[in-house]
């Protein structure tokens, strides 16, 4: 067995998928770390990460043996994330340390050490995550530093220059505003002084007074962004404790002109929020304005009594939910409440403007809970059972989910509902409040990234499809549990406990930490972005060696047979005859020939069961035309010239868990590779079909069949030509064995039917037989009625 | 990690204070836990845990506080760590043993062996936790010892 052999693949595969698994388990017990469930010490941290880091160097090592080290650049990548991590265990600033002003665009989480909460903030909620926040750039804490310094000019040439760069980006000079907060390894991001300037010369001169007037010993940053203008400003903070209300949010709002400074401190509206979806306000103190003032808008105000009025609060209903909305996925990117400044522009549009920590001394907040707290009893449960894969409390309406589900049609904070725990979810999760699946473990990829954005989610909870589009739940990962509507003393008691634990010094380090872990970047196997250089954290690089092992094993080559050994032949009555090698627990007993009743490889033994059924096989001969004859002729010659040992070649490789299927049935070629084990987040089942003896037309007419039944199947499949390619991932053992006894029984019943399938409609009259003979319902309405 | 049946069965003992049979007085008498890690962050979760469970806990992240405070007072349940600044959790475990051979000792530590586990039950430890752990599982330690010392009804 070497290098390159069917059997070094499939044993390197089975490596490279535990080590996936152990990562995702360690990561998995790291975020639920996070989340309060374990108590743990500095030393827990710095031997989970040197753990997850062996793992993943195993797998992007396992992975380049596979394919013939193919990519070598897995280990760059690789370098690169453990280097951050363990500047982050040393206390460090991590990579970027010496320079002294950074833009935006080369901001990212794990430099918040470095620049600050401010910075950092807007430059991943703006750059990264697509929110509304302008671009701008930091003074790092080195460059703060090193203005006391004989370094001053310098530093201060940079800051004109990063400035000069930062108005060629947006088109022209402007006004920028200054925020010094606090930085550094233990600083929690507060927000220190604010300041404006007009002019770069003005910025720099202002980045050196605040320089000036900083604590030696503290570490510091500023950040540098454009001046906003718009009707209102204001703050929200993303929880907002009152024994009184729901778990909520508290927007300040306060007119940006129409008001001298000194009058403009009591023109302030206080609105609070639900935190829920659709965030409906629970209280509101609007400010007293005077008669002269409008809305923002221009919508005038409505006198009430004497000259001030009242009038409606500055922010609409809506406005407060689009704000909050925002909060919600500034806390999910920082990993717990936050302080955001906020302007509402001249069209009516938000722009996140500062983000800051939350005020998290909250001594008021009870530890218990309130005693007149109503929890949801028996009567309000729903569902319960599944897997916790990211512990809270959410609540919205549900929203079915799948692989196709556009963001848009997901509205904010929704409870996502889907069948299978699938990676293609991950760019849906950031706008959930909840999410439930059917199928799929705590220690699949999806369940990362849930944990990631702190979406409460359960796996594996029976039933959750059943729940109807828009029904109002409340989600309780901890208890595995889903209630009618909303519960809010649930939502209230999570809500509190994320805040008492958000700024210890260890968890603000776990989190770190977990901003080069666990974030899932590459999620499109299909994207040209799908490659090492893109691999940004553990999770990416170990995602892709799984998803590139599985295409080396696809790709196995066994007509050569290289280090195979013989195999034994199927010795029952099959429509061809197949060759099985086993690669491990695949077969029992030996002899030079192998009955079913010797096949101990699970995918094996049903993808023969559902073969060697005489009910799908088709005896009738086929109906051969002259065109069919001569098309076939000719890949004939070429089929040979290609592959002389190829045609008819039927392989199986079988381990006790695995089976790759190679059929050659005339110049059909179709691979069936299948992983069940009882890991769903492992089982797998991969169908490629190719070719065929018959004019194009007919080939294109079987590709369509095969693309019918596939997707009847639940396979993500696609067509070119006659290449039909279907995926199904995330299932359970004994589903996944029930699609492999189908696969064995479509094989055996489209056996040279191209042929026959002379018409459109035929193609639809055998998808039908094929379905009724397998004790399938009839398809969906859309397909066509055969004559 | 739970000990087998140790040589030394744990004498039950009537707690002081506490009268034998049906508690007469409407409150119980709290078992008292003291907790000692020189990592503050384990006593933050674990003092403020065991209060809202209804038990009185004291935590500290200095070894020799701790020791003063045992010379002090008789605690029911002692969880120290193993690994720490100034003095090593087995000595910290012999002294409290010496003052007052009835306080049961939860160990945790990050640096779980099975040698260390060995001696630590050898030195008469009750549990032994490995961390991280689940503040669950150390509830569930101190329960027991409740339970076999009769602190609870």
């Amino acid at each position: 067995m070497g290098p390159g052999s069917a059997r070094f693949l499939f044993r390197t595969f089975k490596r490279i998928l535990a080590a996936n698994t152990a990562a995702l388990e360690g990561m998995a017990r790291m975020d639920r770390a996070l989340g309060g469930e374990y108590v743990f010490d500095a030393a827990y941290l710095e031997s989970a990460v040197r753990e997850v880091c062996r793992l993943t160097h195993l797998s992007a090592y396992h992975l380049n043996g596979m394919a013939d080290e193919t990519w070598v650049g897995l280990y760059d990548a690789y370098l690169t994330v453990k280097d951050a991590l363990e500047d982050i265990l040393a206390g460090g600033m991590g990579l970027y340390a010496s320079r002294r002003v950074l833009p935006f665009a080369e901001i990212g989480w794990e430099m918040e050490p470095l620049v600050g909460l401010a910075a950092a903030g807007l430059a991943v909620l703006g750059r990264r995550m697509g929110l509304p926040a302008p671009d701008g750039l930091a003074v790092t804490a080195t460059g703060m530093a090193e203005l006391a310094g004989e370094d001053r000019e310098a530093v201060l040439g940079e800051v004109e220059a990063g400035i000069a760069a930062l108005y060629a980006r947006l088109g022209g000079p402007r006004p920028l505003e200054l925020t010094l907060s606090a930085a550094g390894a233990d600083g929690a991001g507060k927000v220190l002084a604010t300041a404006v300037a007009d002019s770069a010369e003005a910025a720099a001169q202002a980045v050196a007074e605040l320089a000036r007037d900083r604590d030696a010993e503290a570490a510091v940053a500023v950040c540098l962004r454009p001046l906003l203008a718009g009707t209102l400003a204001g703050t929200l903070q993303t929880l907002a404790h009152d024994p009184n209300l729901p778990p909520a949010m508290l927007a300040v709002a306060r007119p940006m002109a129409d008001a001298a400074p000194a009058d403009r401190a009591a023109l302030v509206d206080r609105c609070w929020f639900s935190r829920a979806a659709p965030h409906a306000p629970l209280r509101t103190r609007p400010a007293v304005k005077p008669l002269d003032s409008a809305l923002p808008g221009g919508r005038p105000l409505f006198p009430s009594r004497g000259r001030s009025l009242r009038g409606s609060g500055y922010l609409t209903p809506r406005q407060g939910a689009t704000l909050a909305e925002l909060g919600l996925a500034a806390e999910r990117a920082l990993g717990g409440p936050c302080l955001l400044s906020w302007v509402l522009d001249g069209d009516g549009g938000f722009w996140l403007t500062g983000l800051g920590p939350a005020e998290t001394a909250y001594p008021e907040w009870a530890d218990e809970p309130e005693a007149d707290d109503d929890f949801p009893g028996p009567d309000d449960l729903l569902l319960s059972g599944g897997q916790i894969a990211c512990g809270g409390v959410g609540a919205g309406p549900v929203v079915r989910l799948d692989d196709d589900t556009a963001p848009a049609a997901v509205p904010l904070g929704s409870v996502g509902v889907a069948r299978t725990a699938s990676p293609a979810l991950s760019r849906l999760v950031p706008r959930l409040g909840a999410l439930l699946a059917e199928v799929g473990t705590p220690a699949s990829h999806l369940a990362t990234v849930t944990r990631e954005h702190r979406t409460p989610a359960i796996f594996g909870l029976k039933g959750a499809m059943d729940l109807a589009d828009g029904t109002m739940v409340t989600v309780d990962a901890e208890q595995t549990a889903v209630y009618r509507g909303v519960a809010e003393s649930l939502l209230r008691q999570a809500a509190m406990q994320d805040a008492r634990l958000g700024s210890e010094p260890e968890y603000l380090v776990l989190r770190r930490l977990l901003r080069h872990i666990r974030p899932l970047n590459l999620v499109d196997p299909e994207a040209a972005t799908f490659a090492p250089a893109h691999c940004r954290t553990c999770h990416d690089i170990l995602h892709f060696a799984h998803e590139k092992a599985v295409e080396s094993l696809l790709a196995i080559d066994v007509s050569g047979r290289g280090g195979l050994g013989t195999p034994r032949r199927l010795r029952e009555e099959s429509p061809f005859a197949l060759g099985v090698v086993d690669v491990g627990g695949g077969l029992a007993g030996d002899g030079d020939t192998v009955a079913l009743g010797e096949v101990t490889s699970l995918p094996l033994k049903a993808f023969l069961e559902g073969l060697l059924r005489p009910e799908t096989r088709r005896q009738e001969p086929a109906r051969l035309g002259l065109g069919d004859i001569m098309a076939g002729l000719g890949r004939t010659s070429r089929a040979l010239e290609a592959a002389p040992r190829a045609a008819g070649a039927n392989l199986a490789l079988a381990a006790a868990d695995y089976a790759n299927i190679t059929l050659r049935l005339g110049y059909h070629f179709s691979v069936v590779d299948a992983v069940v084990s009882d890991r769903p987040e492992h089982n797998a089942i991969y169908f490629r079909f190719a070719g065929g003896f018959a004019d194009g037309d007919r080939r294109a007419r079987r590709a369509d069949l095969l693309l019918a039944v596939l997707e009847r199947l639940g396979f993500r499949a696609s067509r070119q030509s006659d290449l039909v390619v279907g995926k199904r991932k995330l299932l359970e053992a004994d589903e996944a064995l029930n699609v492999l006894r189908l696969l064995g029984a479509l094989a055996a019943y489209t056996r040279q039917l191209d042929v026959e399938l002379a018409s459109e409609d035929d193609v639809a009259r055998f998808v039908r037989r094929f379905l009724e003979l397998c004790g399938l319902p009839p398809q969906d309405a859309a397909a066509p009625e055969a004559p | 990690m739970n000990p087998d049946t140790p040589d030394d069965s744990p004498v039950p003992h009537a707690p002081e204070g506490a009268a034998s049979g049906p508690d007469p007085s409407p409150r119980r008498r709290r078992t008292s836990i003291l907790i000692l890690d020189d990592e503050p962050i384990v006593c933050k979760r674990l003092k403020p845990f065991f209060q809202k469970a209804g038990y009185e806990a004291e935590a500290y992240s200095q070894p020799a506080e701790a020791l003063a405070r045992v010379e002090q007072r008789r605690f029911d349940v002692v969880i120290t760590d193993l690994k720490m600044q100034g003095l090593d959790g087995l000595a910290f475990l012999g002294k409290v043993k010496a003052l007052s051979p009835d306080t049961d000792v939860i160990v945790i530590t990050g640096f779980a062996t099975l040698e260390t586990a060995r001696e630590s039950f050898r030195k008469g430890v009750f549990d032994f936790v490995a961390k991280p752990f689940k503040l669950t599982k150390i509830l569930e330690g101190v329960r027991r010892i409740e339970k076999e010392r009769g602190l609870v009804p």
